[in-house]
């Protein structure tokens, strides 16, 4: 599913003249394409998700999801999986995937294999009884991606997913998605303050800044996948991106950071 | 998984349930030694044999049985009709922000205003049988449902239902999955409350006017200048709450069984 946004403007009314947290934004994003949003916090990039799947109106603009708005989009079309992992505490395992089963008319049997093959998708299996608080931070984020994947949605936004998780289980979960996007070739927007992480799952790097929140630069990323994040093309497309944050200075970087 | 600590567990509920005896028996020690050594009036403070005597006769006349069964059953009618009309209306209130407005005004007034203030009120209007009873019941259990109810629905987690937006799910599975379990623990600490100020409710109510039930049964036995019937009916109204209390905090423990998995306990 193709995606298209353009001159899209955002203004929340906060105080009497509003702010204005997204300006110009222009976005064309192909079917089964990986873009990746990198930005500091503030430059208006979880509103840009917010907006793509209609949580949020445009105050100007247009978005376009295979010549729909996103108000008339079918959840079962888009999905989106959050920083924190948002699962139901008083559901267990197995009944926070089945509850993102968004179509209705699903018969009893099917319901149960389909919730099944995903607990067995994201590595849960034998916890399917299980409450989230009993789980690990990396194990909460497997049961709500498996609660969006289960629609199988063409496309999928993905809020600084692994934002939370320690570096071992963000790097699982990345190439756990890398292997689903390879299966599915679902088109992924996936927002993120980390610049590695934007590398190395992108097809496209789109840098924004803030106040109001523009899109700065586009990347286009040509590694090959698998790709090698100690490799030299990989550590290229870093230092461009970090430049394009911080200046030529790059003496700087390892300072901020 | 997070490790259980199953293991210590029951070690820790024996020392806790020892710990918890010393502090009564270290009491009715004292109370014993300072009987026998005459330290108090016996005529207002009986001594513990005295009052074991006493307890073998209400026992066995069944007359202790009858008047906690009086006030029992008065507490659940006041209480469930209450509670009930607490909940729902403080789940209304909670969801609709129109009915919030109108009502924080009425509420602010009223909530202050302790229930044993209106038993004048209540014999004028409804006599001094089983209804102004009730009536009082009925305003100590509402007013704690009431507001705790509309804490909790007013705290769901407007996350977990943006998540539930995002599915396309509708407003009543919203409510039914997310926003009353949501309220659930919050409402449940109102039903405890209420449940404690109704069985409070019953004896103040008794005392004044009634001719059965354990503060009848107080007051008889001030009139009647027996102490150690007015003991044990205070004890029977202390020990009866802790099992009230008791009953509800197993009931929450089943019912919002997803708290426990939380690490920390739930306060006793």
């Amino acid at each position: 599913m193709a995606l298209e946004v353009k001159n899209v403007r955002k203004v929340f009314s906060i105080n009497k003249d509003g702010i204005e947290v997204l300006k110009d934004i222009n976005l064309n994003i192909k079917d089964g394409e990986i873009v990746s949003v990198v930005g500091s916090s503030g430059c208006g990039k979880s509103t840009l998700l917010k907006l793509l799947i209609g949580l949020e109106d445009v105050t100007e603009g247009d978005i376009t999801i295979n010549e729909k708005k996103p108000y008339e989009i079918d959840s079962t079309e888009v999905g989106m999986i959050f920083q924190e992992a948002r699962l139901f505490p008083w559901k267990s395992v197995y009944k926070n995937i089945e509850f993102g089963i968004a179509r209705k008319d699903i018969p009893k049997k099917e319901k149960k294999e389909l919730v099944n093959h995903y607990i067995e998708l994201v590595g849960l299996k034998g916890f399917e009884n299980a409450l989230p608080d009993q789980l690990s931070g990396g194990m909460k984020q497997r049961v709500s991606i498996a609660r969006t994947l289960i629609n199988k949605p063409k496309i999928l936004l993905l809020d600084e997913p692994f934002g939370a998780l320690d570096a071992f289980t963000k790097i699982n979960l990345q190439n756990e998605m890398l292997n689903i996007w390879e299966k599915e070739k679902t088109t992924m927007i996936i927002v993120t303050h980390d610049i590695d992480e934007a590398i190395y799952l992108g097809h496209k790097v789109v840098v924004m800044s803030p106040k109001p929140g523009i899109i700065q630069k586009e990347f286009k990323i040509d590694i090959s996948r698998p790709r090698s994040r100690t490799s030299d093309d990989f550590d290229y497309y870093r230092k461009k991106i970090y430049k394009e944050f911080f200046g030529e200075n790059i003496a700087n970087i390892e300072y901020i950071i | 998984m997070k490790s259980s600590n199953s293991k210590r567990i029951p070690d820790n509920r024996i020392t806790a349930f020892i710990i918890s005896i010393i502090l009564p028996v270290l009491i009715i020690a004292l109370w014993a030694v300072g009987s026998d050594n005459n330290w108090f009036n016996q005529s207002i403070i009986p001594t513990p044999h005295k009052i074991n005597l006493q307890f073998s006769k209400v026992i066995e006349d069944g007359s202790l049985l009858k008047h906690i069964t009086v006030s029992f059953v008065r507490v659940i009618y006041g209480y469930v009709i209450g509670a009930l009309a607490g909940v729902v209306l403080g789940i209304l209130v909670g969801l609709f922000s129109k009915l919030d407005q109108a009502f924080i005004l009425l509420i602010g007034v009223l909530r202050p205003i302790p229930p044993i203030a209106c038993i004048p009120l209540f014999i004028l209007a409804l006599g001094i049988g089983e209804d102004s009873k009730i009536a009082l019941i009925f305003i100590g259990a509402f007013w704690p449902c009431l507001l705790n109810t509309i804490t909790g629905i007013k705290q769901a987690d407007s996350k977990l239902i943006e998540v539930a937006k995002v599915l396309g799910k509708g407003k009543f599975i919203i409510l039914k999955d997310i926003i009353l379990p949501s309220a659930l623990p919050s409402i449940f600490t109102g039903l405890r409350l209420g449940i404690s100020t109704a069985w409070s409710c019953v004896v103040a109510a008794e005392m004044i006017a009634s001719s059965v039930g354990v503060g009848y049964l107080i007051m008889y036995a001030r009139e009647m200048s027996k102490p150690a019937l007015l003991f044990i009916g205070i004890i029977a109204i202390g020990i009866i709450g802790l099992l009230i209390d008791l009953f509800m905090q197993f009931l929450q423990d089943k019912i919002i069984f997803w708290e426990l998995s939380r690490g920390g306990k739930n306060g006793t």
